[in-house]
């Protein structure tokens, strides 16, 4: 005799349903977050302030790491497609670099939620993304260690990205907390 | 729970925490170490130029030199002059590479990643072939 599924609860489906338009949302936002900022003036070549990763710092600690991780995916296909870079070099190079950052984000919220605010989480973020993408690109040119020799150049510009999409992300968690907030006493 | 808050969103401290800036010093701290951990790259004696799934060039940077590199998306024009090397023409989309400007001494590399090549210079201590080679085109 089989036993029917337990049908989830009019709460658990609203939840379920909320969890996927929020993801839509934030990939989207991240998409856009991304494409723009390919637009912008870059004298360093390579280097980008990665604010699309302030977005999924704020659906890892809005949502969870399961839902950040469809974010990055998400974004990853749709700011590949419209810059024409879909799995190519460049498109490693970025997948890599988000994997890295979304595990380093997601193990210090796991670990050190009481430790580090956003800025904290970014910093990792943002650290883990910079030497994975050179350790990817270095993989792409054959190995050695001539791109190595740009690990401090790297670590100085994650950090100061890594800083300002912290804030970023910071902010816009308040601002969300803000606009959820009951209104009236 | 306060409505509107998701049953996942974890608390959080506001920034900058303690952590917040322990671990910035951490990292700080780590840049200076990290010229460290990757080999030096001695005197500025040849220029090595690679290409995926092709032995190394070498190039004497006292000598100007055209080099045509072909790669994946076809050939990228690398040019030697007064002791500098820049990537002057590349196939790829965005032109990075090009935009990467002028080498003048080790620590840096112009990279085209569509076309797979690395140009950099490099010193007689980072393991390559003691002898120099120069392609002119």
């Amino acid at each position: 005799m089989q036993h029917p599924m337990p049908a989830r609860s009019p709460e658990a489906r609203r939840r379920a349903l909320d969890v996927r338009a929020r993801v839509a949302l934030y990939a989207a936002a991240a998409t856009v977050v991304f494409v723009l900022e390919r637009l912008l003036p870059n004298p360093l070549p390579w280097v980008r302030l990665g604010l699309a990763n302030a977005v999924t710092l704020v659906a890892l600690l809005d949502l969870g790491a399961g839902p950040a991780a469809a974010v990055v995916v998400l974004r990853l296909l749709l700011g590949s497609f419209f810059a024409g870079t879909v799995f190519g070099p460049q498109f490693v190079l970025s997948a890599s670099g988000a994997a890295a950052s979304w595990g380093a984000m997601s193990l210090g919220a796991a670990v050190g939620a009481r430790i580090w605010s956003p800025l904290g989480l970014s910093l990792l973020g943002s650290v883990a993304h910079a030497v994975t993408q050179l350790a990817a690109a270095s993989r792409l040119l054959g190995g050695g260690d001539g791109l190595w020799q740009l690990l401090p150049l790297f670590l100085i510009l994650a950090i100061a990205t890594g800083v300002v999409t912290g804030l970023a992300a910071d902010m816009l968690l308040r601002r969300l907390g803000a606009a959820r907030a009951p209104a009236g006493p | 729970m306060p409505a509107g808050r998701h049953p996942q969103a974890r608390p959080r401290r506001r920034a900058p925490s303690p952590g917040d800036w322990a671990l910035l010093a951490v990292l700080v701290a780590a840049v200076p170490l990290a010229r460290y951990a990757v080999p030096a790259p001695g005197a500025a004696t040849r220029i090595v130029v690679r290409a995926a799934g092709a032995p190394d060039r070498f190039v004497d940077p006292g000598r100007d030199t055209t080099l045509a590199i072909t790669g994946p998306l076809g050939a990228t024009d690398v040019r030697v002059q007064d002791r500098e090397v820049w990537i002057a023409a590349s196939p790829c989309r965005n032109q990075l590479c090009v935009r990467m400007g002028h080498l003048r001494a080790p620590g840096r590399a112009l990279v085209c990643l569509p076309n797979r090549l690395m140009v950099r210079f490099a010193g007689g201590r980072d393991g390559t072939r003691p002898d120099v080679d120069t392609i002119t085109r």
